[in-house]
C-alpha cells in the first residue's frame, strides 16, 4: 500500500469526524426557546401597605390571589404619626376573606415590628384580605407598615 | 512507508476525535458575593432625614453602624415607603458613633434611615456602614 492510497481515506476520516463534531448536523444551530409563561403564576408577589390605627382600630387591605400557595404578613414598621423613630408596639396582623365591609379574620398573630415573616397561611386562589389592628397596647395613633406576600 | 502512513491515520483520528468531546459545562467558581457591605455618607440638617435603599436576595441578618457623625443622630432599618419615597423604620434609636443596629431579614427591598433626633443645630454629616445578605 502507498501513501497515494492512503490519502484519500485519511481525509475521509477527518472529514466524518469533523462532520460529527458539528452541532449544526441537521439542521439550523439550536436556538433557545423562550421559556414558558407558567412561571409567572408561581412567583410570589410581594406587597405593602400603610394604616393609620388609633387606639381599638383595625383596618383591612383586600388583595387577589392568581393560585393557592403560602402567603405570609410582616408587620414591618410602626411609627408615630409625624416622627421617624421606630416603636415596637406589638399588633395584631391577620388573613382573611372580605365579607361585607369586613375582613372575616381566619390566621391571626400578635407580634412586634419585625423584618421576617410573622403569620404565614395557605391560601386558595380569589379574593383576601389582610388585617391589622390594635390588640390592646396603643395608647395613641400610630401608622403601622405591613408587608404581604402571596401567589 | 506503509506503517507510517497507518500510525499517521490513527494519530489523526484520534486527534480529531479527542477534538470532539462533548460541550460539558465546567462548574462555575464560586463566588461568595454576601454579606455585602457598603458605606453610606450624607449630610442631615435640622430636623431632617436621609435615608436609602437595597435589596437583599436572600434571608440574614442587616447591621448597620453609624461611623460617624458631627452630631448624634438617630439611626434605623425598615422598609421603603410605598409613596413620598422615605423609610418606615422597624428599629431605631440615637446612636452615636460606632453603636450598630442588626436585625434578621427576609429577602427583599430594606432601607437605613439617618435623622435628626433634636441635636443637630446646622447639619451633621455622617458615615453608615450597611452589610447585609
Amino acid at each position: 500500500m502507498t501513501a497515494k492510497r492512503y490519502s484519500p481515506l485519511l481525509l475521509l476520516l477527518v472529514a466524518l469526524v469533523s462532520a460529527a463534531c458539528d452541532d449544526t448536523i441537521g439542521g439550523a444551530p439550536a436556538t433557545p426557546t423562550s421559556p414558558s409563561d407558567t412561571t409567572s403564576a408561581a412567583t410570589p408577589l410581594s406587597e405593602s401597605f400603610e394604616a393609620t390605627l388609633s387606639p381599638g382600630e383595625s383596618t383591612f387591605y383586600s388583595f387577589s390571589v392568581s393560585a393557592t400557595g403560602p402567603a405570609t404578613a410582616t408587620l414591618a414598621a410602626v411609627v408615630q404619626p409625624g416622627k421617624v423613630g421606630a416603636l415596637a408596639t406589638p399588633l395584631r396582623i391577620s388573613f382573611g376573606t372580605p365579607v361585607g365591609e369586613g375582613c372575616e379574620i381566619s390566621d391571626s398573630i400578635e407580634a412586634p415590628p419585625s423584618l421576617t415573616p410573622q403569620l404565614g397561611a395557605t391560601l386558595t386562589a380569589g379574593i383576601h384580605c389582610v388585617s391589622v389592628g390594635d390588640s390592646g397596647q396603643l395608647t395613641g395613633t400610630v401608622i403601622a407598615s405591613i408587608r404581604f406576600v402571596h401567589h | 512507508m506503509q506503517r507510517h502512513f497507518r500510525s499517521a491515520l490513527l494519530c489523526a483520528v484520534a486527534v480529531f476525535a479527542s477534538a470532539c468531546g462533548s460541550d460539558t459545562p465546567t462548574t462555575p467558581t464560586t463566588t461568595t458575593t454576601s454579606p455585602v457591605t457598603e458605606t453610606w455618607t450624607g449630610i442631615v440638617g435640622p430636623g431632617g432625614t436621609a435615608s436609602r435603599s437595597f435589596d437583599t436576595t436572600q434571608a440574614g441578618t442587616l447591621t448597620v453602624t453609624l461611623m460617624s457623625s458631627d452630631a448624634p443622630l438617630g439611626l434605623g432599618v425598615g422598609v421603603p415607603r410605598n409613596v413620598n419615597a422615605g423609610c418606615r423604620l422597624t428599629i431605631s434609636q440615637v446612636d452615636i458613633p460606632g453603636l450598630t443596629l442588626s436585625i434578621p431579614a427576609g429577602a427583599g427591598s430594606y432601607c437605613v434611615q439617618v435623622f435628626d433626633n433634636g441635636d443637630v443645630v446646622k447639619q451633621s454629616a455622617f458615615s453608615v456602614q450597611v452589610v447585609h445578605p
